[in-house]
This record gives structure tokens, sequence and C-alpha cells, in this order.
């Protein structure tokens, strides 16, 4: 009987293992990390995040979730400085310095630096890098812009250790934009020689072997990926800025894929995630409340906005100022978020260069002012417009809500229409014309870097084959703003770009709305207090630089 | 005769499965989404996403885009993912072995649980014990199975420490060597005891949510099974003979009662393997369901096509298997 029970068990197993796939290690250290598991809590950072996006390749993914990994297995030339947004401090560069209209700048490459792979950094794989970010055409614009569209010929190799950057203009701001985590970092040139594919003479850039392998030179490596469940991380042995430096950098990053945000509020409780996403006012106020946790209370450079579709009613701009001034800003900052997100007061994020110091128009929750508008432009009472917006993100939801009680006191229905986000994605990044969008769609944009030109165009500039206006979903357009972007974007005269500035907000806001921008969110991340050298910096939203991280 | 009888029900699993490739593939396809925008990411110009589009094969006509799909399906090739960038078939062959695992686990439960309750509750009919079963059964019916899942989570990790959250194994614990991807019977296989009891520990709770209604289910049916065979006149026979209560319901009874719980075991593993895709989501168990979840979300067409084309086939197989076993057991049925 036992003989035919072990029988039946191999049988089983064998059949199963038919449809079985064999799990290989990810990476050659994975096997490493199978033989000796760290048992060692204090010197493990885990981090619970509600989803485990692992496309590791930073020439092709964009999402928050995704930049993250970015950030433990790549670099770039240079960083933001702490919290600064606009002081930016050398990485991979160890030195750079422009000419004297700032039109070429040169970049003293840092010596002894190698990829994961032990190809060595130089000038020539910061240029390949470069090449392959503009080729991918995913992450390319920051790259283009400063190269006038000609990476090729303007970023020259001068020596083994130094990149001269050709912008053809005067660009003070091309350290800035390099210190974004978006479309900047380096990939191992031996590993796009190895692994790309190609296709009627076009390379893949080795695409399809950077989704699940890393070759950087950003202080962690891949210890395991096991898809839909972790992604860890493990010291890189030969990082060049070394482990010795006194602080107690963690050995190993564990980051988790929690979809439930009650569980990750349970798991940072009890101690066995360090860092969590906390979506809900209530979770983050309560934890924030035990004295564990460590937030910000700074906004993101970040706007959540109801964009305004010129059709209809909405051609006449007096009617979208009557729709801004029926929404309550206070009240929706303050009571339905909780106080978790600031008021709008700026269609870029007030806290950047271009924002602070404007003392531009701003709408309060007025009522009567709003239905004296309506009144002015003769909309009958009555009169439906929709607001669409896509599922999983709560506080588009409650912004349409807040309106939608605004609206109803002045005469005006809102249909609010969800759509899951890659339904909400075809129609706004879709081709349908203005007359078949929704009057209004919840959007949110953020900038790579602290740059107005770099905020504004993708969002209000008028939409063409150009690659202006990449996120207009609404397709909003008015020539005098897209004069003025385009002249943002070569002025260097602080007086001439602040007069710029000041008049894009005033069309933006009041003259020719573009959209209702309700609130600044703030982090969502809760870190706990044994955890220091986050520096909180609003351009880098949900992400960490974790070479700095470490346990006290 | 019982040839032509397998070889029929075969050809019905073919046209079915032929059936929901086309529907799934259309269904997919008239919801208006754009994957290539979706994966470009916000910042991608246009001619970058026209070229991924190209890539992924989402251009052309919806007929071609079927056909190239069907050519590259007999050939056993899935697709690409859009989501994970993994061929789906590996994707598959990856999570599968967790939902199967965990549903397996469930079932076992939910039998093992349910059938000796629903019995007893029969056997013992009006007493206690049968209110309890009755209690239980309309428990499992009426509490949703995500409520019981955060419930669960909350009480036996959060309050009570006894339980861990989502994963198959703990943090640091290497998995077994794969021989069927399920790790208990892996780490069984090899020898590996303290990786089986961390498999089981994380095991527990998404298997006994899972059954929590299935458990309901076999405790009605057995117990409603069992009372209509008590009432039968040779189980009164048997008592006339003299055999011992417990005697006439465990050796003449439950044998009997127990073939309407078999007929609806095939639709269980259904439901079981259905239900995984929220169990999954909300407790973290990495399977096909979260994957599937994963991919809805992500309008990831040949993934969402993929799962539902592979948890068809072992439904409809899993039905074509008892009507071929109905057949062998009565043989009017195979002329039908």
């Amino acid at each position: 009987m036992k003989r035919r029970l072990h029988l039946l068990l191999i049988a089983v197993a064998l059949g199963l293992s038919a449809c079985a796939a064999p799990q290989q290690p990810s990476s050659p250290q994975d096997v490493a990390a199978t033989v000796a598991p760290s048992d060692d809590r204090a010197r493990t950072l885990i981090l619970a995040m509600p989803s485990l996006p692992t496309n590791l390749d930073p020439g092709v993914a964009t999402s928050g979730a995704e930049n993250m990994l970015h950030r433990a297995l790549y670099e770039g030339l240079v960083n933001f400085k702490g919290d600064s947004t606009t002081e930016v401090e050398p990485v991979l560069a160890e030195s750079f310095e422009s000419n004297a209209d700032k039109s070429v700048w040169t970049f003293k490459l840092r010596r002894g630096v190698k990829f994961s792979d032990g190809a060595d950094f130089n000038a020539e794989a910061a240029k390949i890098g470069y090449l392959r970010m503009v080729n991918i055409g995913l992450l390319g614009n920051t790259i283009n812009r400063f190269t006038s569209s000609d990476p090729q010929n303007n970023l020259v190799v001068k020596d083994e250790h130094t990149l001269e950057w050709r912008c053809g203009f005067p660009c003070p701001g091309l350290p800035q934009a390099l210190g974004t985590a978006y479309g900047t970092f380096f990939v191992s040139p031996r590993a796009i020689q190895e692994h790309q594919k190609t296709d009627n003479g076009q390379s893949d850039y080795a695409q399809e072997w950077f989704t699940n392998n890393a070759a950087g030179t950003g202080p962690y490596i891949i210890e395991t990926i096991k898809p839909n469940e972790e992604v860890v991380f493990v010291r890189n042995p030969n990082y060049w800025r070394g482990w010795d430096d006194g602080r107690q950098h963690f050995e190993r990053i564990v980051i988790r894929n929690v979809p439930e945000a009650s569980t990750r509020r349970q798991l940072l409780e009890k101690g066995d995630a360090d860092i969590a996403l906390i979506s809900t006012v209530e979770d983050y106020k309560a934890l924030r409340a035990t004295g564990n946790f460590q937030g910000s209370d700074k906004p993101l450079f970040r706007i959540n906005y109801i964009t305004f579709t010129k059709r209809d009613v909405f051609k006449d701009p007096r009617v979208r100022q009557a729709v801004s001034y029926a929404f309550d800003y206070e009240g929706y900052a303050n009571s339905v978020e909780g106080g978790l997100m600031r008021r709008g007061t700026s269609p870029w994020p007030s806290g950047m260069s271009s924002a602070v110091g404007i003392k531009g128009f701003q709408y309060t929750f007025d009522l009567e002012k709003a239905k004296a508008l309506l009144q002015e432009a003769g909309v009958p009472a009555g009169a439906e417009l929709t607001f669409l917006y896509a599922t999983g993100y709560g506080y588009y939801e409650r912004m349409g809500q807040v309106l939608q009680a605004g609206l109803e006191q002045i005469g005006l229905k809102l249909k609010l229409e969800e759509r899951d986000e890659a339904s909400f994605n075809d129609i706004f990044y879709g081709s349908r014309p203005v007359e078949e969008l929704p009057h209004m769609m919840g959007y949110a944009w953020w900038p790579d870097y602290d740059d107005f030109y770099n905020y504004v165009n993708p969002v209000f500039h008028t939409r063409n084959d150009q690659n202006d206006g990449l996120g207009n979903g609404a397709l909003y357009s008015n020539a005098e703003l897209d004069a003025l972007i385009a002249q943002s974007k070569f002025e260097t005269d602080p007086a001439r770009l602040q007069a710029i500035y000041e008049r894009a907000h005033q069309i933006l806001m009041f003259e020719d709305p573009a959209a209702l921008y309700a609130a600044e969110p703030q982090e969502e991340i809760l870190i706990a207090n044994s955890v220091k050298g986050h520096p909180w910096n609003p351009i880098h939203v949900k992400t960490f630089d974790f070479y700095n991280l470490y346990r006290e | 005769m019982i040839a032509q009888f397998v070889l029929r029900r075969l050809l019905g699993l073919l046209a079915v499965l032929a059936a929901i490739s086309v529907m799934t593939f259309v269904l997919a396809r008239v919801v208006p989404k754009d994957p290539a925008r979706l994966i470009a990411g916000p910042r991608a110009n246009q001619q970058a996403v026209e070229a991924l589009r190209e890539r992924l094969g989402l251009n052309g006509t919806i007929v071609e885009q079927y056909v190239r799909y069907i050519g590259g399906l007999l050939r056993g090739d899935l697709g690409l993912s859009f989501s994970t960038k993994r061929p789906v078939l590996q994707d598959i062959r990856t999570f599968l072995p967790a939902t199967a695992e965990l549903t397996i686990a469930a079932l076992l439960i939910s039998l093992l649980l349910g059938l000796p309750i629903g019995i007893a509750s029969a056997a013992w009919k009006d007493s206690p014990l049968d209110y309890a079963g009755r209690f239980l059964s309309t428990l499992g019916l009426s509490l949703p199975p995500f409520w019981v899942a955060l419930v669960g989570q909350l009480a036996g990790y959060y309050l009570l420490s006894l339980l861990p959250v989502g994963g198959r194994l703990s943090q640091g614990m290497p998995p077994p060597p794969t021989l069927t991807g399920f790790y208990v019977l892996d780490s069984a296989l090899a020898g590996r005891w303290a990786t089986l009891a961390d498999a089981l520990w994380h095991l527990l709770l998404p298997a006994f949510v899972l059954s929590f209604g299935v458990v309901a289910v076999f405790v009605r049916i057995t117990r409603a099974s069992m009372l209509d065979v008590l009432g039968h006149d040779y189980i009164r026979v048997a008592r006339a003979k003299g055999l011992t209560y417990r005697v006439v319901v465990l050796r003449h009874a439950v044998r009997n009662a127990l073939t309407p719980v078999l007929t609806i075991l095939g639709l269980q593993v259904g439901l079981l393997m259905s239900g995984s895709f929220l169990i999954e989501s909300i407790l973290q168990w990495p399977g096909l369901g979260l994957y599937a979840a994963n991919a809805l979300l992500a309008a990831d067409y040949n993934a969402t096509m993929g799962v539902t084309l592979v948890l068809a086939t072992i439904y409809t197989a899993a039905n074509a298997l008892v009507d071929v076993a109905y057949g062998l057991a009565d043989p009017r049925l195979r002329a039908a």
C-alpha cells in the first residue's frame, strides 16, 4: 500500500512537472542568494508597494514604481542635492563646467567606474547610453531638447573621460535637466552589444534583455525577481563609492508587491516593512499620529487638475471661469483630502522656481460669481457637463464629486464617468476630435525637473507632430501661450522669464483657463523612524536614493 | 462505441475552445483601449507609440490580428505579454502552479470539512451539531470572500501574529527545486521539511479563505443527499437486520449519498479557480489570478486571452472527463 502511494505521488509529481516552469535564477547572483539568505532584518530594507512592475529598463519604463527600481540599479551624471530641486551634485560626472554663454558644457567623468557586468563607464559609454534613450524614443525628449535634436553630433567624446555637450543655444539649465531620473541613466554598452536583436537592420537596443536584467553602475544589483511577488536587490560589491563610509547602508533591499492598502498599513505597523505607500487619508494620519513614522509635509511638484475641453459651452472662457469658481478648493484639500493636499494656486506646481513669487490671479469658492458668469455667458439652467476620470485613483473621483456638488448649486449637472486606465488613456492620448472629448477629465502631471518649459509644454502647448502637447489630452490651444512656451525654451534673462511666467499664469488661470487646478498632493509614502537619509525631494516622487538610506 | 463517444466529446471540447478564443479576442479588442500608449507612458512621443504598436502586432485589421494570433496559438505561442514583456506561455507556466496548488489545497479543505460536517448534520438531524453545521454553511454562503480574506488576515497576522502576509515562502527562504511547481509537493519530495512547513504556513490562510464558500456548498449537498438516502427502504431494512446506526450511515448511506457531491466537484474546481482571482489579489498570492487581474487592468490582451484559454481548457476538460466517466458508467448516455 505504501509503495503504491509512493508511486502515485511520484506519478502525480511527474505529471504536474510538465506544466511547471523551471524557475531559473534571474541572475548569477541568485545562486549566491539562495545559498546564503540574509536573516538580518536590521540590514534589510523592506518596502511595501501597491504594484510591482518589473520593467528594469531605464530607457523604456516611465512609471514612478519602475523609476524606483531604476534608482537602485542605475545612475546618471548628476543628481539633485538633498531636497533641493535646483542644485545638483556630481554623480558619474566628477565635475562640469560651461563656456561663457552656457551653450557648451564639459563633463569630466569619474574614473574607475564599472558597470555591474564589468564594462567600463567612460565618455563613449555615456554617449551610447544617451543615444539609446533617444533612438528608443520613449524617454529621449530631454536629451533631444538640449542637443538641438542632434545628439549624434552634439554629444562629443573629447577623450575617454570627457564628454562635451553642445546644446546649440545657451542652456544654463542643462545640469538640472540631467538631474532627473527619467531618461538620464546609463546602461552598459557591453550588455547592449551582447543582447541586442536586429530586425531589418534595426537594433532593439537589447530592450528585451534589459526588461528583466540590469547592467548599471548603481549601488545595488538584482538578487531575485519573483514576478508579482517581490524584487530583491543586494549591494553591488564593486560600487565605486564603496560601502565603508561609516554609515550602515542596507545590505539587501526587498520591494514587495502588496496591492491591498490595509495590508501595507499592517506591515508597516508590525515592523515587517520599513517603507510603504499609504494611500488612504485615514491610514496615513493614524500612522503619522503614532510618532513612529516620518512623512513629508510639503507638496510634491505635482498638480491634480481637471482639464477643460473647449467645446460647446466651454468655448466661452466665462463658463470655464464659472466652473473654476464653483469648486471648493479649501474644503477639498483640507476636509475631503484630510489636509494631505494643498489647494491649487497655480497652473504649474507652486513650489517650482517659476511659480514662487508670482502674484497671479487666484480663484476662490464663490458661487455667486459663478452664477453671474454663467448668466453672462447665456448658459441655460440644467445644462449637463461630463467629467471623465481613470479608475484606481480615489482623488479624481473625489475631485469630481466636490465639483459636482458645487455645479449643482449653480444649476449645472455634472455627469461623472469612470474608465479603467487603459480606456481612459485611449481617450486622453488618442486622436479624437475636440467635439468628441468629454468636457472635463481628471489628470495629474509632474515635471522631470524644476523647469517651466518642461512642465508646461507637454500639457498646455497645442498638440502637434513636433511632440509638443503630449499630455494635452483636452487639446487645449492658445496661440499666445504657445509663443510664450517657445520663447521660454531659449530665454535666459531672468526678468524676461519672469514676465513669461506671469503672462502664462494669467492666460492659463483666468483669461483662457485650460484647467481647474484643484490641489497639490503630498507624498503618500511613510518611512519608519529608524530609517534615515531620505531627503523628501519633491521631484523624486515615490522613489529613493537607496545608497543614502541607512538604519539608525 | 466508447472510442466514438470519447472522440465526440473531444471534438466538442475543441469547438468550445475555438469559440472561446474568438469571443475573448473580439471582446478584448472592441473595448476602446490603447495598450501601446499605456506601455509607452505619457512622456513617449507619437512615433515611438506607433513603433511600439507595430512591434506588439496591434496594427492591422482585427481579422489580420486574429489570424496572426491563431497561427501563433497553433504553434504553442500565446504571444508576448505587454506588461511583463515575457512570453505569455512562460508567464502562465510560472504562475499556474501557485494557483493550482492553492485550488487543490482549498478543494481538499472543502472536502475534508464539508463532507464530515454534512454527513454528521444529516445523521444527527435537528441536533445541536446539525444546527451548527447549517449555521456554518449559511455563513459560508453569505459572507463575501474578500471580507473573509481581510478579516482572516487582520486576525491571523495583525492581531495574533500567527500567520504570514502574502507570498508562498518567507523572505530569505529559498524555494525547493522545481519539479511540479507546487512548493508543498516539491519540498516534500526533496525532503526539505523546513521549506515544506513554511509553504504550508503560507498556504493556510489563502486556502481556507478560498474554501470557505465551497465548504458550505459541500455541507449542504451532502446533508440533503444523506437525508434523502437515509429515508430509503434499504436503510430501514439494514437497521431492522440489527446493524448499528453508525454502520448503516457509514457503510450503506454515505457511499450512495456522495454521488451528487462528485457531480458538483468539477463545477467547484472552476469556481475555486475563478475565485482565486480575488483572493490572490487581496492576500498577495503570486498566482495566475493576480497575474490576470494585473493583465486586465493593463489592457494586456495576450495575457488576458492566454489565461482565459488555459482556464477554459481546464474547466471544459474537467467537464469532458466527467461526461466520459458518466458515459462509461451508464451506456445509455453514450448515445446522447
